[in-house]
């Protein structure tokens, strides 16, 4: 990006010491804790952090709306798509939304076509910087230092999770213009350009700077939506060099509006998970959803909805079984009682740390009578094949 | 034969999460799965495509829609990855609609396939192999890859 022409790496023999390595380690943690924080924003001190940034980009002013929750974010901008295009004919969120169109009504004026000035403000770092002398070594480097990460698992698929349940991404012509330090990897390598590498560049120090206040920051023309923080992260360690986002029948990161995300183990979970019925379970198309169910609720309270059929030895995953189940589902035309479904159980040959296995159903052909023939089939081999695995893991 | 903590190392696997570390992690020129994931021994093909053949080195053959695991392939071999093929390609190589890569493991080589937390390693010994999804079947789309 032009506006960083002339902040590029400042040597040409640039190398890393192992202080340097150190400090990049430091960074990430410094991020990792910041992202995962449950202390509250400092609205004044972000505000100003905000107001000298939109100085530094020669931006004109923005209001400043400080949101308790992302997902409160979220409907804000939903709210502003329609009130900057037309008003609430054109809103088609929740009830929510059309209270937040209100106060935007009293606070700001439409900006027909409003714009994420963040393009302006930030930049993919490594394009940024890539006519600069970086070497192949010192990028392994810098990524090996980043590896070393604390960050708790399903921070990767965090993002994801969030956006998927907005639906002004839309309006912004799949851009998101939302930065986050819970999705941390550009803002990381920025600080490591910044403070180890060197690199001068005052608006990116100054977004660096905001983004070390607030949780989600959404910079537009003539507005900014920022996000406080959780009030709780809930985190497994059963194996202690792990962290793992896992709220039991409960979010594992929630707000103070009380909007939160699930994860059981690490793993992102559907809004509503825990209110699933057993014949939810059976229907969900994903297999892991399936098995976190099954440990959540307890196979018996999975297994009550579902006739046994048959039990067979599991080939290669020696004293383990495939059980055959079938379920009857409902069905939507009245003119017919209900569809078979059938089920196999299987179990992984693998023993997680804690010594168990967990255990999975998938739905296979109706009306095959033999356990090991549904699996074979399932990968598209012969059953003789799948008699003869020669080891499973 | 390696045992499943020295490749968990070898391979940058460290927070694997896995019992009993020590096992010894056989190579094989079988049949074998590592969960979803069939690796089936198979007749070469006449030739290799000359574009998609990748070396090994840490390719991700499949992940997942819930959570940043993966299946991923390394060590000695080429991996020709179904997903980017064009439609003459796959309709040669893709014979059936579950295969996600064919693997061929040279002369004297051993190839491993990893998973990043739940399951343990497979050593998969010289040959050429179809690695392959497993499916669900649903009386109203048909056959459909297993997410998880």
């Amino acid at each position: 990006m032009n506006m960083l022409a002339g902040s590029l790496l400042p040597t040409d023999d640039l190398t890393l010491t192992r202080q340097d390595c150190r400090r990049i380690r430091d960074i990430r943690q410094h991020w990792v804790d910041i992202a995962w924080s449950t202390e509250r924003c400092e609205w004044d001190s972000a505000v100003a952090a905000i107001e000298k940034l939109y100085r530094l980009a020669r931006l004109p002013q923005p209001v400043v709306i400080p949101c308790p929750s992302p997902q409160h974010m979220a409907t804000v901008l939903d709210a502003l798509a329609a009130f900057d295009d037309g008003g609430e004919d054109h809103l088609l969120g929740s009830l929510e939304a059309v209270e937040q169109l209100r106060v935007l009504r009293g606070s700001i004026e439409p900006i027909p076509g409003r714009k994420s000035v963040l393009p302006q403000l930030w930049s993919d770092p490594w394009s940024t910087v890539g006519g600069a002398p970086v070497s192949s070594e010192v990028r392994w480097q810098i990524f090996d230092a980043l590896v070393a990460s604390q960050a708790p698992r399903g921070a990767a698929t965090f993002g994801e999770q969030f956006w998927r349940r907005c639906s002004s991404v839309a309006h912004w012509s799949g851009e998101t213009p939302v930065l986050s330090a819970m999705e941390s990897e550009q803002i990381i390598l920025w600080d490591v350009f910044l403070e180890v590498l060197g690199v001068d560049d005052p608006v990116i120090r100054a977004t660096v700077d905001v983004l070390q206040q607030v949780s989600f920051f959404a910079p537009m023309e003539g507005l900014v939506l920022v996000a406080d923080r959780p009030i709780v992260v809930r985190e497994t360690r059963a194996d202690p060099s792990t962290r793992r986002l896992h709220g039991d029948k409960k979010p594992a990161v929630g707000w103070d509006d009380g909007t939160g995300l699930n994860y059981w183990n690490g793993y992102a979970l559907p809004e509503g998970f825990w209110q699933w019925t057993p014949e939810q379970v059976v229907s969900c198309h994903n297999l892991e959803l399936r098995s976190i169910a099954i440990r959540s609720m307890g196979w018996e309270a999975i297994v009550g909805a579902l006739s046994p059929i048959a039990v067979a030895e599991d080939p290669g995953n020696p004293g383990h079984v495939i059980e055959l189940f079938s379920f009857a589902v409902a069905s939507a035309n009245p003119l017919t009682e209900s569809v078979r479904q059938q089920f196999v159980r299987v179990t992984n040959a693998s023993p997680d740390m804690d010594g168990t296995h967990r255990t999975y159903i998938l739905q296979v052909r109706p009306y095959v009578t033999d356990p090991v023939a549904a699996v074979a089939e399932s990968f598209g081999v012969s059953t003789e094949a799948y008699r003869n695995l020669a080891r499973a893991c | 034969m390696a045992t499943l903590e020295v490749l968990a190392e070898r391979f940058g696997y460290e927070d694997l999460e896995v019992a009993f570390p020590e096992i010894d992690i056989p190579v094989l020129t079988g049949a074998q799965r590592q969960g979803d994931i069939l690796v089936v021994p198979r007749r070469p093909p006449a030739q290799w495509p000359k574009t998609h053949v990748q070396s090994l080195n840490g390719v991700v053959v499949t992940d997942s829609e819930i959570s940043d695991n993966t299946h991923a392939l390394y060590g000695d071999g080429l991996v020709l990855l179904a997903e980017g093929m064009s439609r003459q390609q796959a309709v040669w190589w893709r014979q059936v609609d579950n295969i996600l890569a064919w693997l061929n493991v040279p002369e004297g080589g051993e190839a491993y396939l990893m998973h990043s937390e739940e399951h343990g390693a497979l050593g998969i010994g010289p040959g050429t192999y179809q690695i392959l999804q497993q499916q669900e079947f649903d009386e109203h789309v048909g056959w459909f890859p297993v997410a998880d």
